[in-house]
C-alpha cells in the first residue's frame, strides 16, 4: 500500500507546482477584476449578499434567485476572506486551488479508469487537461462556475465506468456522483452541464449496447446510477432550484433564453462558429477569439511561429495513434473515449459549415437545446477530457518498451508546457491594448466599502456620478477596471443609481436626473427625490467623466455650491455628498397618461412642466387612473398609430422550412405530403414569395415559377376576403390592421425585386395580376379611417380621461415643419387650423378646447424629410478591410427610417449596418449591428430603425464578417426617413399645487425586508426604492397598497399619521424550506456514503 | 524503370487515377451545377469518402492504414496552406475516424 503511494508522490508534487502558476500572473496586489470576470472586492459582503432571494446590487434591487447556486463558488471565497490577507493574496491561493483541483482531478479519472497505467502516464492526462487552449482562454476572466464543472468532469466519469466493470454499486456512485455535482454545480447554471451530459450519456449507450454481459443487469444498474444521480442532485441543489421555479412561475420578467429571439441566437452561434472547422478542432484550436481579436495576447504567434503550428497538429497524430493501437488491441474504454472525443467535435463546431445545419436544426427544433447556444465553450471540456486521456494511453503503449520512461514522460511534459507557454509568460489578462482584466486597485476604493459597509450616515439610495459611462454603458476607471458590470456590484451592497439605457420611463427619468444635474439645473433636486436618491458620490477617477461638457471640476464646484447638499467625506478621487432634504411624503403628483416611446421624450416632458407649466412636482406615469385626491394635474398623450405603420417593421417569418419546388428534396417532400399548406392567407401568400425568391436565386426555369404564381395569386384571393371580414366588423383592431398593411407592403417590395428575373409573357402577366391584387388590398387598408399613406402626414387620437379644458402642445424640434416654414397645418376632429411653431423654445401650444370624455382625431400635415444624396454608390469589404462608411451626415434629434438594398454580383454575404453617433468608435465586432442579407445578383430590402436623442453628426458604416474573399458592393437603395412620430400632449390642471407634508425613514431589516417609518398630517405617496414586484408583500395592510409607477418602480399609498409598516419579499419562504430539503438530502447521502465505507471492514 | 513497365504500372492502376481525376473534376464542376453549389463541403466530403472506401477496398487497405495515410494527407495539405482542401481531407478523416470506432465498439474487445 505504501509502495503504491509512494508511487504517487513525484507526479502530485509536480501538479502542485504547476498550479502555483496564479502565483506568477498577480504580483504587486494586482487582482484579476472586471470584463466578465465577476471576481468580487469585499467576498463577504458579496457571498452574505447571496444569501437572499433579493438584491439591492443590481438596477435598484432585483430578484437573483439564478445566482442562489453561485453558493459553493462564492462561499469558498468568503472562506478565504476570514484569512488576514489581501483580496489579491486570497486570489492567488484560490485560483492555485483550482488549478490543483482540475489536475488532481484528472490524474485520479486517470488512474481509475486505465487500472494498470502507470502514475507518470496519469501525469500527463492532468497537464494537458490543466493547461490546454480552452481552458486558458477562460483563465482571462476566472470563470469559477467553468471550471467547477471542469474539476468535477473527469471524477464523474470515472465513477461511471467503475459501475461499468463491477468496481462500484450503481447507487453509491449514484449518490456520490449526485453530492459531487452539488459541489462543483458551475453556480446552478446547467447548459456548463453539457459535456458532462455528452460525457455521461455516451458512456451509457455505449455501456448498455456495446458490452457483452446480461443486458437486463446492464439496465439495471445504469437505472440505479441516473436515478440516485438525478434524485440526490435535484434534492441536494433545492437550496436554489425551489425558489427558482417559484421566481419562473410567478414573475413577469422575461426569461434570459427568450432574449434576442431565434433570429438573435443564430446570428450569435454563426458568429462564434466562423473558425470552428474540423481541422482547426483536431489541432485544439478554434477560440473564435483568436480570430477577431487582433490584440489577442497571444493567438498570433500561433498563427506564425512554425514551430507552434508544426506542433498543433501532434493532436490529430495522436487520436490517429490510438486506433492504431487499438487495431493492436481492442479497448472499449478508449473507443467510448473516441466517440466522446467525435461527437464533442461535431457539436464544438456548432454550425460551421458543411455540417452546421445540424446543430441549426437542434436549437431551432430541440426544446431546450438553446440553452447550448455557444457551442465550443460548452462541449470543449468533453473533448479535452478525452483527448487527454487518450493521449496519455497512447503514450504509454507507445512507451512500454522504453527503458527511461520517466525521462521520456518528463520530456513529454516540458514540450508540452512549452507549447502551452502563454500559461508563463505571456500577460494573458491584456485582452486589448488598452485593457486588460488584471488591475491594482487603489486603497480609497477599498476604504470607501469599509465606510458604506459601516454606514453610519445612514444612506439609504446613492447616486454614482458618474458610476457608468453616458457614451456607451460601460463601467471603467483610470486604474484598469473596465465592465458592463458597474463597479459597486462587486464592492459592496449598497443601493446605487447609475445611468442606464434608457428602456422605459424609470430609466429615462434617470437619464433626465443626470442631464439636469450636468446642466446644473434647479429642478434635479425634485427628480432625485422622486427617484429615492439621498447622496451622490462623485467619482474622478472614471474615465470619459465629461457629459454634455460638464468637467469633473464644475459638478464638484456646483456641488460645493449648492445648499441642499453636504459633502460627508472624501476618498481619495471620490467624494460622497448628503441631499439635506428628508425623503418626502408625496403629498402631490402630476398624472402622466400613457408611457414614453422614444428615448428623450421624459427629457422633453420635463421640460414642458417644470419651464411651461411651472410645476415642481414628481411625475408619475400611469395608463390607469391612480385613486389619489392629491393629483394637480393631468398629461394625456396624443397616440400616433400611423407612425408605428410607417415604420414597416412588421414582418412575418415562415417557421417551417420551405421545400422548394423542381428541387430533389422539393419532389420528395411533395411525395410525402411536407410541403406544408397553413390554411392561413397570411402565412400561405407569404410562403409563396419564399418558395418564388428561392426558385429565383436557383436559377429555375421560368415555367417551373409558374405554377408557384398560381398558387401565390390564389392565396392573395383568401388574403382579401379575411381584410374585408376585419374591416368589415364594428369592432375594428388597429394594430391587426396595421400588421396586415405591413405584410402587404412587405409583400410588395419582395415581388417588386423580381421583376427583372420575369421570363416570358405568361409570367408577366401573372406578377402584374398579383401585384394589382395587392394594390386593392392596399387600398382597402387605407380607406379606413385612422391611415394616411403621405410621409408627412400623421392620424393621431386621443381620449382624455375626464372633460374639461386642455391645452393642446406640440413639441417643435421632431416637426419637419420648425426646419422650414415655422408654420404647422394641424386639424382636430376635422377642424383645419395653423398653427406658428415657435423654433426658439421647445415646445408650442397649439391650441386650448373644451374636450369631453370621448376620442378626439388630431391630423398633422408635416413638410417632407430630405433624403440625402451624397451616399457613396458601392464599397468593398473582404478579409481585411471588414467595414466601410458609406455616409456621414449631419442629423436632428427623432426616429429614423432606412430602406437600404445591397447587391453583389460574385458572392452571397451576411452584411451589417452600423450607425455611429459623432465621437463613437468602430464597433469592436463587425458582426454587432443590423444584419442586412445580400443574396448573390438578388437586391433585398433590409429596413433598419434607429433613434437619435439629439442632434449629431451620423455615420452609417457597412461591415462584413464572414467573408474569405474580397466583394464589390453596391448600395442600389438608400432611402433615409425620418419618422416624425409628433408629440403631442394635452394638458388639464386640476387643483393648486399644495406642499409636502411628510417625510419617511427607510430601515432595511435585511434583503428581503424593509421597515417605512412614516410621519405625514396627509394622505399620499412614498417611493419604496425597489422596481415594482407583485411578491413584494405588506402583512395586515391593504394589498392595494402597492402602486407600479413610472413603468417599473413601486410606491405605497399611506394614510395620514405617524406609524410604522413592514414588507417582505415573500419568495423567501421556498429559500428557507429549499435549504432545509437540501441539508437534510446532503445529510442522509453523506450517512449513506459512510455506511457504505464501513460496510466492508464490517464483513 | 522503362516505358513498357510504366505503361503496365499505369494500366494496374488506372481505375485509381481515373477516381482521383474524377474527384477533381467533381471538384470544378461543382460549382457549375445548380443544387449541389450551396451544399459543396456536403457532397464534396460524401464523395470523397465513397473513393476513399471504395480505393482502400480495392487495394486491400485496413481502415487503419487508411486512416494514417488520411492523417498524413490532412497534415501535409494544411502544412502546405492548401486549407480548403485540408478541410474537407479533415471531414473525410472525422468520418472515417466515427465509421471506424463504431466498427470497433460493435467489435469483441480484448480488454474492458
Amino acid at each position: 500500500m505504501l509502495q503504491k503511494l509512494k508511487a504517487h508522490i513525484i507526479p502530485v508534487i509536480v501538479l502542485l507546482v504547476l498550479s502555483l502558476v496564479p502565483f506568477l500572473w498577480l504580483k504587486n496586489d494586482a487582482v484579476i477584476l472586471g470584463h466578465d470576470a465577476g471576481t468580487p472586492l469585499s467576498p463577504s459582503a458579496h457571498f452574505t449578499d447571496r444569501l437572499s432571494v433579493w438584491t439591492y446590487r443590481y438596477a435598484g434591487g432585483s430578484d437573483q434567485t439564478f445566482a442562489l447556486g453561485g453558493f459553493f463558488v462564492h462561499g469558498f471565497e468568503y472562506a478565504l476572506d476570514q484569512l488576514p490577507l489581501s483580496v489579491s493574496d486570497q486570489q492567488k491561493i484560490e485560483f492555485s486551488i483550482y488549478f490543483l483541483l482540475m489536475g488532481l482531478s484528472m490524474y485520479v479519472s486517470a488512474q481509475l479508469i486505465f487500472r494498470k497505467l502507470e502514475p507518470q502516464f496519469a501525469l500527463i492526462a492532468a497537464v494537458i487537461y490543466e493547461f490546454n487552449h480552452f481552458i486558458l482562454q477562460a483563465w482571462f476572466i476566472a470563470e469559477r462556475t467553468k471550471f467547477s464543472v471542469y474539476i468535477a468532469l473527469p471524477i464523474l466519469a470515472a465513477l461511471l465506468i467503475m459501475v461499468f466493470r463491477k468496481q462500484l454499486k450503481p447507487l453509491t456512485a449514484g449518490v456520490l456522483s449526485g453530492l459531487i455535482m452539488t459541489v462543483f454545480n458551475g453556480g446552478g447554471f446547467l447548459p456548463l452541464y453539457a459535456s458532462v451530459f455528452l460525457t455521461l450519456g455516451v458512456s451509457i449507450i455505449c455501456y448498455l449496447f456495446f458490452f457483452t454481459d446480461n443486458f437486463l443487469n446492464r439496465l439495471k444498474d445504469t437505472a440505479i446510477y441516473c436515478i440516485s444521480v438525478v434524485t440526490v442532485y435535484v434534492l441536494c441543489n433545492m437550496f436554489w432550484m425551489l425558489p427558482y421555479y417559484w421566481y419562473v412561475k410567478t414573475s413577469f420578467s422575461q426569461l434570459v433564453g427568450e432574449a434576442g429571439g431565434m433570429a438573435g441566437i443564430l446570428n450569435w452561434v454563426t458568429a462564434i462558429s466562423q473558425n470552428t472547422s474540423f481541422l482547426n478542432l483536431f489541432r485544439l484550436q478554434g477560440i473564435q477569439e483568436w480570430y477577431v481579436n487582433p490584440e489577442h495576447p497571444y493567438a498570433g504567434k500561433y498563427f506564425s511561429n512554425p514551430l507552434l503550428i508544426l506542433f498543433s497538429y501532434v493532436p490529430i497524430v495522436v487520436i490517429a495513434a490510438a486506433f492504431l493501437q487499438l487495431k493492436k488491441q481492442r479497448n472499449r474504454i478508449i473507443a467510448i473515449l473516441l466517440l466522446v472525443l467525435l461527437l464533442a467535435i461535431f457539436l464544438m463546431a456548432g454550425s460551421h459549415k458543411p455540417f452546421g445545419f445540424i446543430y441549426v436544426f437542434l436549437l431551432k427544433y430541440v426544446p431546450g437545446f438553446i440553452a447550448f447556444r455557444t457551442p465550443y465553450y460548452k462541449f470543449a471540456p468533453a473533448f479535452f477530457f478525452a483527448f487527454a486521456l487518450i493521449a496519455s494511453y497512447v503514450s504509454a503503449k507507445y512507451l512500454t518498451t522504453v527503458k527511461r520512461r520517466s525521462i521520456a514522460v518528463t520530456a513529454i511534459v516540458i514540450i508540452y508546457l512549452f507549447y502551452n507557454f502563454p500559461f508563463f509568460t505571456s500577460n494573458i489578462f491584456q485582452y486589448t491594448s488598452e485593457r486588460t482584466t488584471k488591475v491594482e486597485v487603489p486603497s480609497y476604493v477599498y476604504e470607501y466599502a469599509d465606510y458604506i459597509e459601516q454606514n453610519p450616515d445612514n444612506l439609504t439610495r446613492t447616486a454614482l456620478f458618474p458610476g457608468m459611462s453616458f457614451r456607451d454603458y460601460t463601467s471603467q476607471y483610470n486604474w484598469g477596471y473596465w465592465s458592463l458590470a458597474p463597479l459597486h456590484s462587486l464592492l459592496d451592497n449598497h443601493q446605487y443609481l447609475i445611468p442606464q439605457r434608457a428602456t422605459n420611463t424609470e430609466s429615462e427619468l434617470v437619464a433626465e436626473l443626470y442631464r439636469a444635474i450636468a446642466l446644473n439645473q434647479s429642478e434635479w433636486i425634485t427628480i432625485a427625490q422622486t427617484l429615492g436618491v439621498d447622496s451622490i458620490l462623485v467619482e474622478n477617477d472614471f474615465n470619459e467623466f465629461n457629459y454634455l461638457d460638464a468637467s469633473s471640476e464644475e459638478i464638484q464646484e456646483n456641488f460645493k455650491a449648492n445648499p441642499e447638499l453636504t459633502l460627508i467625506k472624501e476618498f481619495g478621487e471620490w467624494q460622497l455628498y448628503k441631499i439635506n432634504t428628508p425623503k418626502l411624503v408625496h403629498s402631490n403628483y402630476l398624472q402622466v397618461y400613457a408611457p414614453s416611446t422614444r428615448i428623450g421624450e421624459i427629457n422633453h416632458i420635463s421640460n414642458l412642466v417644470f419651464t411651461y407649466l411651472n410645476f415642481k412636482t414628481p411625475l408619475m406615469y400611469s395608463a390607469t387612473k391612480i385613486e389619489s385626491q392629491n393629483r394637480v394635474g393631468t398629461l394625456v398623450k396624443a397616440d400616433c398609430h400611423d407612425c408605428q405603420l410607417r415604420r414597416e417593421l412588421t414582418f412575418l417569418a415562415d417557421p417551417n422550412i420551405i421545400f422548394v419546388p423542381g428541387s430533389k428534396l422539393g419532389y420528395l417532400a411533395r411525395l410525402l405530403g411536407l410541403d406544408h399548406q397553413y390554411n392561413n392567407p397570411t402565412l400561405d401568400s407569404l410562403q409563396k414569395l419564399y418558395i418564388l425568391q428561392a426558385l429565383v436565386q436557383r436559377k429555375e426555369p421560368g415555367s417551373l415559377r409558374v405554377p408557384t404564381w398560381h398558387e401565390y395569386i390564389k392565396n392573395l384571393h383568401d388574403y382579401e376576403e379575411v381584410i374585408d371580414r376585419e374591416l368589415g366588423n364594428e369592432n375594428l383592431n388597429h394594430t391587426s390592421i396595421v400588421n396586415h398593411y405591413s405584410n402587404i407592403s412587405f409583400q410588395k417590395n419582395g415581388i417588386k425585386d423580381l421583376a427583372q428575373f420575369i421570363n416570358g409573357a405568361v409570367e408577366a402577366d401573372l406578377y402584374l395580376e398579383a401585384l394589382e391584387k395587392m394594390r386593392q388590398i392596399e387600398q382597402k387598408i387605407l380607406a379606413t379611417r385612422k391611415i394616411t399613406t403621405a410621409r408627412n402626414n400623421y392620424k393621431l387620437t386621443v381620449v382624455p380621461p375626464e372633460p374639461g379644458d386642455y391645452d393642446v402642445y406640440a413639441y417643435n424640434r421632431l416637426l419637419n415643419a420648425s426646419t422650414n416654414r415655422n408654420t404647422l397645418k394641424f386639424s382636430m376632429n376635422n377642424v383645419e387650423t395653423t398653427a406658428q411653431l415657435t423654433p426658439d423654445k421647445q415646445w408650442t401650444l397649439l391650441t386650448t378646447q373644451s374636450l369631453q370624455n370621448q376620442e378626439y382625431t388630431i391630423e398633422i400635415k408635416d413638410d417632407t424629410f430630405k433624403n440625402p444624396t451624397d451616399v457613396k454608390p458601392s464599397v468593398t469589404l473582404g478579409a481585411d478591410q471588414t467595414c466601410e462608411p458609406i455616409l456621414e451626415h449631419e442629423l436632428r434629434e427623432g426616429l429614423y427610417l432606412i430602406d437600404i438594398s445591397v447587391l453583389s454580383e460574385t458572392t452571397n454575404a451576411n452584411l451589417t449596418l452600423h450607425i455611429l453617433k459623432e465621437g463613437q468608435p468602430q464597433p469592436l465586432l463587425p458582426y454587432w449591428g443590423n444584419a442586412i442579407e445580400v443574396l448573390q445578383n438578388l437586391g433585398r430590402s433590409s429596413i433598419v430603425d434607429f433613434d437619435l436623442p439629439e442632434d449629431t453628426k451620423t455615420t452609417f458604416l457597412l461591415c462584413a464578417f464572414s467573408l474569405k474573399v474580397p466583394a464589390e458592393f453596391k448600395v442600389q437603395k438608400f432611402e433615409l426617413s425620418r419618422q416624425a412620430n409628433p408629440l403631442i400632449y394635452l394638458y388639464k390642471k386640476d387643483q393648486d399645487q399644495r406642499p409636502a407634508s411628510g417625510s419617511y425613514e427607510i430601515t432595511r431589516d435585511s434583503n428581503t425586508q424593509t421597515t417605512y417609518t412614516i410621519s405625514t398630517n396627509a394622505p399620499g405617496m412614498i417611493n419604496s426604492l425597489r422596481p415594482y414586484n407583485p411578491n413584494w408583500q405588506i402583512t395586515g395592510y391593504s394589498p392595494d397598497a402597492f402602486v407600479r409607477i413610472n413603468e417599473g418602480m413601486s410606491n405605497i399609498i399611506v394614510p395620514e399619521g405617524e406609524y410604522k409598516i413592514t414588507e417582505k419579499y415573500t419568495n423567501e419562504k421556498y429559500h428557507t424550506f429549499g435549504i432545509q430539503v437540501s441539508l437534510l438530502a446532503a445529510m442522509l447521502s453523506i450517512s449513506y456514503l459512510l455506511y457504505q465505507l464501513w460496510l466492508p471492514k464490517k464483513k | 524503370m522503362n516505358l513498357p513497365k510504366l505503361i503496365v504500372l499505369f494500366e494496374k492502376y488506372i481505375l485509381y487515377i481515373g477516381l482521383i481525376l474524377f474527384c477533381l473534376l467533381i471538384n470544378f464542376a461543382i460549382d457549375f451545377v445548380p443544387y449541389l453549389n450551396l451544399e459543396r463541403e456536403i457532397f464534396l466530403t460524401a464523395i470523397y469518402i465513397i473513393v476513399v472506401y471504395y480505393i482502400a477496398y480495392k487495394l486491400h487497405f485496413s481502415a487503419i492504414k487508411l486512416l494514417t495515410i488520411l492523417t498524413a494527407l490532412t497534415v501535409v495539405f494544411s502544412l502546405i496552406t492548401f486549407t480548403s482542401f485540408a478541410e474537407v481531407l479533415a471531414n473525410v478523416l472525422y468520418f472515417v475516424m466515427f465509421i471506424e470506432v463504431i466498427r470497433i465498439l460493435r467489435s469483441k474487445s480484448d480488454e474492458n
